[in-house]
């Protein structure tokens, strides 16, 4: 029997539906290591992921959310018992740290898009002009055309990241921006907001938009903190894990 | 490769206020590549990539995840093979 983990909180939570676990399974919130942990209880290792599977994780997550502001588990976690409490004994500062900072927040996530026209490319005004180039050249060219324009838009992500940083500073409490995760993404942002912070954040990045007008977003929330949870890092760093 | 953004959000601007695909997406992106993990015993002893991590997130989580992933097993010069294989070898 293995615990199926969707997420931790450092109050009592009160789960009103019970049986909408992963795979229908009961949820239930126990008491561990002075941590309450949100579990269902499962036979397989490993929970398969399928719409229904990762909807339910949220969904419990969510729910809990709405008594506290959990630590969310990445999908999939199924551990032991004596693992679990292991786990909790071992990081139990750095978890109550954790919980101090993400308290009375939520996630706020922010993407931004390559326009399909790429008037962020500067590459492109130069793309006319040796069409009728020799193959060789044409190929340097291209490749430096590809080279510059990959600078130019690393550099213009940057210069985005910031401005974004700056016009919602007064409102996020932290901040998670990644420079260019995929090909069509510019940034992809996630805040940390105070739950009495939430309207005029939105308020701040509406006006932000608006000075990008060329932009295109995609921006939801609020999220339980996924993107503020993991404490990871601080564990590999404290044991010299490498 | 491309994370699953690349396929729809081409030329959008969309507000998520409801369910709708871009929210599973979004889903998605938060539930399998954020979150806390517990990292095992064996994971710590053998290499720093969890192993719930490789088994599960990577054959179904972002390909930006798995890159990740893959791009410190190469630099740690760790052979593409399962911490558990590595494990048992050892």
């Amino acid at each position: 029997m293995r615990l199926y983990i969707y997420c931790l909180a450092d109050t009592l939570i009160h789960l009103e539906n019970s049986g909408n676990g992963v795979g229908g399974k009961g949820v239930e919130s126990v008491e561990l290591e002075e941590f309450v942990v949100v579990i269902s209880r499962v036979e397989e290792e490993i929970v398969a992921a399928t719409r229904e599977t990762i909807l339910a994780h949220d969904r419990v997550v969510r729910a809990a959310m709405k008594d506290t502001t959990p630590l969310p588990f990445r999908f999939g976690t199924a551990v032991t018992q004596e693992s679990l409490a292991s786990y909790l004994n071992a990081r139990r500062k750095s978890l109550v740290e954790r919980f101090a900072e993400i308290r009375d927040c939520v996630e706020m996530s922010v993407k931004i898009i390559r326009p399909t026209d790429s008037q962020l490319d500067p590459s492109h005004a130069a793309m006319s002009t040796l069409d009728s180039a020799k193959p060789g050249t044409a190929f340097l060219v291209a490749k430096r055309r590809a080279l510059l324009g990959e600078e130019s838009l690393t550099e213009q992500a940057g210069e985005i990241a910031g401005q974004l940083s700056a016009r919602m500073k007064g409102v996020v409490k932290r901040e998670q921006v990644t420079l260019q995760p995929t090909q069509k993404l510019v940034i992809a942002a996630a805040f940390l907001v105070r739950r009495s912070d939430e309207l005029e954040y939105k308020r701040e990045l509406a006006a932000f938009r608006q000075e990008r007008p060329e932009l295109h977003f995609l921006t939801s929330g609020p999220w339980p903190p996924y993107s503020f949870a993991n404490i990871d890092l601080e564990f590999k760093s404290h044991f010299g894990v490498s | 490769m491309s994370s699953p953004f690349d396929q729809v959000l081409i030329g959008s601007d969309v507000q998520l206020t409801d369910e709708s695909e871009l929210s599973l997406l979004e889903t998605l992106d938060h539930v399998l590549n954020r979150g806390l993990v517990i990292a095992g015993e064996i994971t710590i002893a053998v290499a720093d990539v969890d192993l719930i991590f490789v088994g599960l997130n990577v054959l179904i989580s972002s390909v930006e995840t798995a890159n990740e992933v893959l791009r410190e097993r190469e630099r740690r010069g760790i052979a593409a093979v399962s911490p558990a294989k590595q494990a048992a070898d050892q």
